[in-house]
């Protein structure tokens, strides 16, 4: 792991976290990323949208990517500018076609209590790109 | 009225019985690793409510879509036994998102907890609530 302070405002090449799977303890690396993005001026609003898409990336990757099995990990790598946040959220499963996921806002889906981390990071995001395999993804938003 | 709180929890749910129904003030975050604890507290404050249930959001400050899904089962758990959850004064940010996932669909949102109660009164010969 890389030892940078994430809370100065300091333009540093890509951080490196690599954390358990577990929910829980991942969230000391979203709040060491969230004081990164506060340190660059980013308005509440950007700093809303990361926060929800990085739990959406790193919930699916405990989830679905690594199934919970927490002898697998989550490495988050990060680098935050005045110009943009840029996430990468990878885990150890096999990977997944983002393009197959359904539309969670249609009916019946509109009712069922998951789908909508996907369409989320997309609608709150500039970008969110996939490795080739699927258990990658990278979280770009602008600070604008 | 607090119903049972997870340890260090990042959220709270205060329960206020009224005569008109059960009002649940939401505040604080429902963030990562905590849907579960979210959806068992949520589950037991509304099982032993009257309706209608109203969800007042203004001090929610943030919701991940896993504490979107509990609100979404509670409400259908609610729909199944015949009890109406309404939806009251999110804040913007929460709005938004209720608006994206069109959940503002699934659910009746109120502007204010008084509204929300008052739609469930008989109407009086006059037409007064």
């Amino acid at each position: 792991m890389a030892a940078k302070d994430a809370g100065e405002k300091r333009d540093t090449a890509m951080v490196e976290v690599v954390i358990s799977t577990d929910l829980r303890a991942a969230r000391a690396a979203e709040e060491r990323i969230l004081r990164a993005v506060e340190a660059h001026g980013y308005r509440r609003e950007a700093t809303f949208a990361i926060r929800l898409s990085l739990e959406e990336a790193i919930t699916n990757a405990v989830k679905h990517g690594n199934g919970n099995d927490r002898s697998k990990h989550v490495r988050l790598r990060y680098h935050i500018t005045d110009k943009e946040a840029v996430i990468y959220v990878a885990d150890e499963g096999p990977g997944f076609n983002p393009g197959t996921v359904p539309d969670p806002t249609t009916p019946p889906r509109l009712s069922l209590p998951s789908g909508r981390g996907i369409m989320l990071m997309r609608a709150y995001l500039d970008e969110v790109r996939y490795n080739r395999k699927g258990n990658e993804v990278c979280l770009v938003k602008k600070n604008e | 009225m607090s119903a049972p709180q997870t340890t260090g929890s990042p959220f709270q749910l205060d329960v206020d019985r009224q005569p008109e129904g059960t009002v649940i003030h939401l505040r604080g975050a429902v963030t990562l690793g905590f849907a579960e604890s979210f959806t068992e507290v949520l589950h037991a404050a509304v099982s032993t409510a009257t309706a209608p249930i109203v969800l007042e959001l203004a001090d929610l400050t943030f919701i991940n879509s896993a504490g979107l899904g509990a609100l979404v089962e509670t409400h259908l758990w609610c729909h199944d036994k015949g009890r109406v959850v309404r939806v009251v004064s999110p804040p913007p940010a929460i709005e938004q998102l209720l608006a994206l996932t069109h959940l503002n669909e699934l659910f009746d949102v109120h502007a204010s907890v008084a509204d929300a109660l008052r739609t469930d009164r008989p109407t009086g010969p006059s037409g007064d609530a």
